[in-house]
């Protein structure tokens, strides 16, 4: 199965510091929240999020979705809604 | 239905979400969209998101929703889509998972909670036990009253009772 997906490798993920005054929401672009989840996918298993995806399509997560120890498949995967 | 009233709706919901949120984290709250029917998307920026006040605490929050207009007669309302807000311990054991994930890799389409602990011959962590749909204010609610998570803001009550939404 083809997978479509919109990459944004020109976009950054913009780095949040905690605030000590909390002012408001941020809102990204639908630009932002594709590298947003890019960048987790990197930082949580080391791979892009094409491959992520790849991997999703396979089969290869369907074992551990549920699994407590790997709560970060399911973040992510959510996290993928933005790309399809 | 106008786009500026969906709009309003939209920013009425998310700020009843922010000032919920506030009386537990100083975390900064992304709101953007996912495509473009309308579907949009309210998480912490940092993740893990550790709680100031119960650093021993990691709490993970993601909401997917849209502003839907039902009818002529009615105003617009969110629906949410899809959820996660899960709770973690200081050995990043889970203490709670609440679920709601309407496609994806599991067969439990409905809302649900996935808890650690059971009996000896049964494990609860890996199960689905049905809930109703959870909002924001409610997990907020139950980190303060059941957790101990000390709130950040005196009025949190009146806030999160404001902010019961769905």
């Amino acid at each position: 199965m083809a997978i479509t997906t919109t990459t944004a490798t020109d976009v950054q993920p913009i780095e949040f510091a905690f605030e000590e005054e909390y002012t408001g929401p941020l809102e990204l672009t639908r630009e932002q929240e594709i590298a947003y989840f890019e960048a987790q996918v990197m930082k949580k298993l080391g791979i892009t999020g094409t491959e992520f995806l790849q991997r999703m399509d396979d089969g290869e997560y369907n074992d551990v979705y549920d699994d407590p120890d790997h709560r970060d498949i399911g973040y992510l995967e959510m996290l993928s809604h933005v790309v399809r | 239905m106008s786009d500026r009233s969906l709009r309003a709706e939209r920013e009425r919901y998310v700020d009843h979400i922010r000032k919920s949120v506030a009386c537990i984290s100083r975390d900064v709250l992304i709101v953007a969209p996912l495509d473009g029917t309308g579907l949009w998307r309210v998480r912490f920026a940092n993740d893990p998101n550790r709680l100031p006040t119960s650093p021993e605490l990691i709490f993970r929050a993601i909401h997917d929703f849209r502003i839907e207009h039902l009818s002529q007669l009615e105003s617009p309302s969110p629906r949410s889509v899809g959820y996660q807000y899960e709770l973690r311990d200081r050995n990043d054991d889970e203490v709670f998972a609440y679920h709601l994930h309407p496609t994806g890799l599991s067969h439990v389409t409905t809302p649900h909670l996935h808890v650690t602990g059971g009996s000896r011959a049964v494990r609860l962590d890996k199960r689905h036990l049905v809930t109703g749909a959870v909002t924001f204010p409610d997990i907020i609610r139950l980190l303060i009253t059941e957790f101990d998570v000390p709130p950040l803001r005196s009025d949190w009550r009146d806030i999160l009772e404001s902010a019961d939404y769905d």
